[in-house]
């Protein structure tokens, strides 16, 4: 099977269960929404009446940001520059999966991020069971009841990947970037020790990006082949991926590939408009939510397109098997 | 024939600079000649030294101190390595983790004493002994003292010759080699500054810089041909024979002499001229891979040029050399009279970190290269003024700057995005600097007092430029601008101490500033003005008991009439007195302006009008810098919104990014 084809099977899956989408971005909405009215109080109680307010409408006030920083950590200080733009703030969020400093903003915003991650591990149940259910057609209940049966099997496996990640976050690139300051030590171009560690970063995004598609094969096969076992499902979507690499690769990053691109056209959308006005603020606040729709749809498309190309891959498997 | 142009050039180029400079344009005290021999190989420097040493002081001296600075690089003894040790308590101490052989030393070989207009000569190495003064010896000996068998009588010239050998550590702090570049900076046996009959001769402290006798130097570098050579001062000679080449460089008025040579330097040149200031010919040595980089540098310098021109005294010296040193050198960005390093590093190149750095640098050729404090004793006195002037220069030639924001950053590798939105002025990064310094350490103390190295910087060079900020802002542009000039002026080729721009201060400015100037420098006392309440409210009017006895009247409702009773209460929270202005805007769009002398620690002012307050500001014009919490000092009487929802906002939809992030490894 070709990957354009698992790719649009994968579309046209994903299209069957579009109300998976407004559901999954509801938990995200709510879940941010949960912060979000507790940060704007306290931003509120701490500018509202300050004329460093002008300051912030218009863009941003170093000098007020400067003292809060200073302040400690009030969850007031995960607000910086780096917001106004959209690039910066894509790009923070980048910088965590590559380096793991998940606590980087704040522990309050890790705990949440933490729960929002067991909640993702439970819905990822309902979607890929819904995926991989005959019926096809979307029902809520028939969702959440194939979330509650995976759940400890997709929890299992959120773990496991938990402590591979864990252990290439603190052990092996450590290590790397160690091997990468003792190679370039002595090197006299900062230009050359740049792309050195730029390449260094990519030799990481690909390593989690692998083992991102290794537990995304271990969930579907786990679903689809009534694994008993998340583990076993994790060496099974090893094998399976040893056996398709071609495919399974190419198609992760077609993936990978649509959903850049489209992080990037948005975050070149808001670096280009600027939120000065309250109007154009609003335009913004309306495209994040689109785009986090859009990328919601993006994460359920990995999931729909692998589902099918696995599907596709062993039903040739049991073809040829029966020739 | 093309030699014999060269010649003629650098004849005429030195003529142009007796024209500029003279020995007599300063008290000229010592006068060096110097050959030095480089041997790229073992790293070292073979210098044979004449030094004539004029006695200024009014009683005979019967000892001479030197420094003897390339021994702060020699052993664990020296104060540069216990300091930096003291500094990193739970991390490897440097000298733990440099290599013994890559460090450096000061050997002297011979050292004989001839009187002027005598022939005998003395020898003085028995008597070297490694000692600063007044203090016990301890083990460093970065300084030494030699006795005189017969003391030197005032007004007497002495003339001290010494053969020495100076090992080059691999490039430690602004010195030593780097591949194939050697920076030789603080390299010969100086001689200490002998000032109201007694020496001032600080041995190397890791804080803290340098200090020396403004006089003349004439040096002649010998070094293979293979490498581009520049050094303080103007090229009068250069001979090639056998591989190596003979550089003699001449200087009058300077108190110190650097040099360079290396294998990967490109130079180029540029005279610099503007309106009245005299004609500067800038040459650059810059590394090959930045070459690109020369017309920024070049820029920079020429701005530094023109505005501390314009605001202090002109550059007087016929060239100025500009080094571009080697990535990871540890050369970094460094004054030397007539030349200054800079580097260019993954961290400055994209911003204007790098034009501030050639400025700041640059600007040292002024506060430091002719008005030459002494580094050791006062150093907020070259470094605050430098700081203050770069971000002033700054200001002027690039205007505001914009926010960097890097990402993917590891080991100072990154990438950057300027946010086009967030623009602030040069001296808010001072600012940012000094405020968690607020309060830790005294200015005016001496560099190798304060109770860290990050104390030293924010004090010597942010808070002390804030306090010229503010002393601009508190008596004006003009004035202040007046002030500098004067001391630049009256302090040309001398070494001037704090009192005497503090006396420029109180000559100068309409108003008295002495507590404030000792607040300042001499406390840690902490500023912060703010507006603590606005509010407008209808009067009180009439309601209760009125009257007494038979004509006491109940009235039940309150009366009262349009007007607002308008009440503004401001606070000062530190310890810090200064006069503060106060802006008033009304509903109606009339501002009301008024001055606090800022000496109690709260003011209201109440009045009744027929229109309430808007907002009200303190130091609308950000004058005084000093205070640690700008955002304090602007109120409205009426709280508003957009603001906390406009970031709310893009917050919460980072959030929600972040949140879909977190659910990648689900």
């Amino acid at each position: 099977m070709s990957i354009l084809s698992a790719l649009r099977e994968g579309l046209a899956l994903n299209q069957k269960h579009i109300k998976i989408v407004p559901l999954i971005y509801a938990v995200n909405f709510f879940f941010a929404l949960a912060l979000a009215v507790p940060f704007f109080f306290n931003l509120f109680e701490q500018t509202a009446r300050l004329g460093v307010r002008d300051d912030l409408l218009r863009g941003f006030s170093v000098e007020w940001w400067s003292t809060l920083e200073l302040g400690g950590d009030s969850i007031l200080t995960s607000l910086r520059p780096a917001l106004a733009s959209g690039f910066a703030a894509l790009f923070d969020n980048l910088q965590l999966l590559l380096t793991g400093e998940f606590t980087a903003f704040g522990w309050w915003l890790f705990a949440f991020g933490l729960l929002y991650l067991v909640v993702s591990s439970f819905l990822n149940g309902g979607v890929i069971g819904l995926y991989a259910d005959e019926k096809r057609t979307f029902s809520t209940s028939r969702f959440f009841s194939f979330a509650g049966f995976y759940f400890h099997h997709f929890i299992a496996i959120t773990m496991t990947a938990m402590l591979i990640y864990s252990a290439l976050y603190f052990l092996l690139f450590p290590a790397l970037y160690g091997l990468v300051e003792t190679w370039t030590g002595s090197w006299s171009s900062f230009r050359a020790v740049w792309w050195m560690n730029f390449a260094a970063f990519f030799v990481i995004l690909g390593l989690v990006l692998l083992i991102n598609m290794v537990m995304d094969y271990a969930k579907i096969v786990l679903v689809v082949e009534k694994q008993e076992s998340a583990w076993m499902a994790i060496y099974k979507a090893v094998r399976f991926i040893l056996a398709h690499p071609g495919g399974s690769l190419g198609l992760y990053l077609l993936l990978s590939g649509m959903a850049f691109a489209l992080s990037a056209g948005f975050a070149a959308l808001i670096t280009w408009l600027h939120p000065k006005q309250v109007l154009v603020f609003l335009i913004v606040f309306t495209l994040q939510q689109v785009f986090i729709t859009a990328k919601i749809y993006m994460r359920l498309n990995f999931y729909a397109a692998q589902h099918q190309y696995y599907r596709q891959a062993q039903s040739t498997v049991r073809k040829l098997r029966k020739v | 024939m093309k030699q014999t142009v060269v010649l003629l050039l650098l004849a005429l180029l030195a003529a142009t600079a007796s024209s500029q400079v003279t020995p007599q344009s300063c008290l000229s005290v010592v006068d060096y000649r110097i050959a030095a021999t480089l041997n790229p190989s073992e790293q070292t420097v073979q210098g044979k030294m004449t030094l004539r040493w004029i006695h200024t002081g009014s009683q005979p001296v019967s000892e001479l101190y030197f420094h003897a600075y390339p021994n702060a690089f020699k052993n664990a003894s020296s104060h540069f390595f216990r300091d930096e040790a003291r500094w990193q308590p739970d991390g490897k101490a440097l000298i733990d983790i440099l290599p013994a052989e890559e460090l450096g030393y000061m050997e002297i070989h011979s050292c004989i004493l001839r009187r002027h207009g005598s022939s005998e000569s003395t020898d003085l190495l028995p008597s070297l002994d490694y000692r600063a003064p007044g203090v016990e010896p301890d083990g460093d000996q970065t300084v030494f003292v030699l006795e005189l068998p017969q003391p030197v009588s005032p007004g007497a010239t002495i003339d001290v010759n010494m053969d020495f050998t100076t090992k080059l550590p691999k490039s430690i702090l602004r010195s030593g080699y780097h591949n194939r570049t050697f920076f030789v900076s603080q390299w010969y046996p100086k001689i200490g500054f002998l000032e109201a009959d007694a020496w001032h001769c600080r041995p190397y402290h890791r804080d803290g810089e340098f200090f020396g006798n403004f006089g003349s130097f004439t040096v002649e570098l010998i070094v293979p041909d293979d490498l581009t050579v520049a050094a303080t001062g103007v090229l009068v000679d250069s001979v090639s024979s056998d591989g190596i080449t003979r550089y003699t460089y001449q200087q009058d008025c300077v108190h110190d002499f650097a040099w360079t040579a290396g294998a990967d330097y490109q130079v180029m040149r540029r005279q610099f001229t503007f309106n009245e200031l005299p004609s500067v010919e800038l040459i650059l040595l810059v590394q090959s891979a930045n070459r690109s980089l020369a017309d920024r540098i070049f820029q920079a310098t020429e701005n530094a040029l023109k505005y501390y021109g314009l605001w202090t005294v002109p550059y007087p010296y016929p060239t100025l050399t500009i080094v571009d040193a080697p990535w990871r050198s540890q050369i970094g960005g460094m004054e030397y009279p007539t030349l200054f390093t800079i580097e260019v590093t993954e961290n400055n190149i994209g911003t204007l970190d790098l034009e501030s750095l050639i400025v700041h640098e640059c600007g040292h050729q002024f506060w430091y290269g002719m008005v030459a404090n002494d580094e050791g004793r006062f150093p907020w006195l070259d470094e605050g003024l430098n700081s203050y002037s770069e971000s002033r220069v700054m200001n002027a030639a690039y205007g505001p700057r914009t926010w960097r924001h890097t990402v993917l950053k590891k080991s100072g590798f990154g990438i950057s995005f300027d946010l086009a939105d967030v623009r602030f002025a040069p001296r808010l990064q001072q600012w940012q600097s000094f405020l968690p310094a607020n309060g830790r350490d005294i200015i005016d103390q001496p560099a190798d007092r304060f109770i860290d190295h990050s104390s030293y910087m924010k004090n010597s060079y942010s808070k002390a430029a804030l306090v010229f900020w503010t002393l601009e802002g508190v008596i004006g542009e003009e004035i202040f601008t007046e002030i500098i000039k004067t001391f630049s002026q009256r302090y040309q080729f001398a070494h001037p101490k704090p009192k005497d721009i503090f006396d420029i201060v109180r000559e100068k400015s309409p108003i008295e500033l002495d507590h404030f100037l000792e607040q300042a420098f001499r406390s840690g006392a902490r500023c912060d003005y703010a507006v603590a309440e606005v509010t407008s409210r209808t009067p009180l009017g009439e309601k209760g008991f009125y009257g007494s006895g038979k004509d006491r009247i109940l009235k039940t409702e309150k009366t009262a009439d349009e007007s607002f009773i308008n009440r503004v209460v401001l606070q000062r929270k530190g310890e810090l007195t200064l006069p503060v202005d106060i802006e008033i805007s009304l509903e109606n769009g009339e501002i009301l302006r008024q001055t606090w002398d800022g000496k109690e620690l709260w003011h209201r002012i109440e009045w009744s009008s027929s229109v309430a307050i808007q907002k009200v500001e303190i130091d609308p014009e950000r004058k005084i810098m000093l205070d640690a919490n700008l955002s304090n000092n602007a109120r409205y009487r009426k709280s508003d919104s957009s603001a906390a929802l406009k970031w709310s906002g893009l917050w919460m939809g980072w959030l929600q990014h972040l949140f879909e992030v977190m659910a990648f490894f689900s």
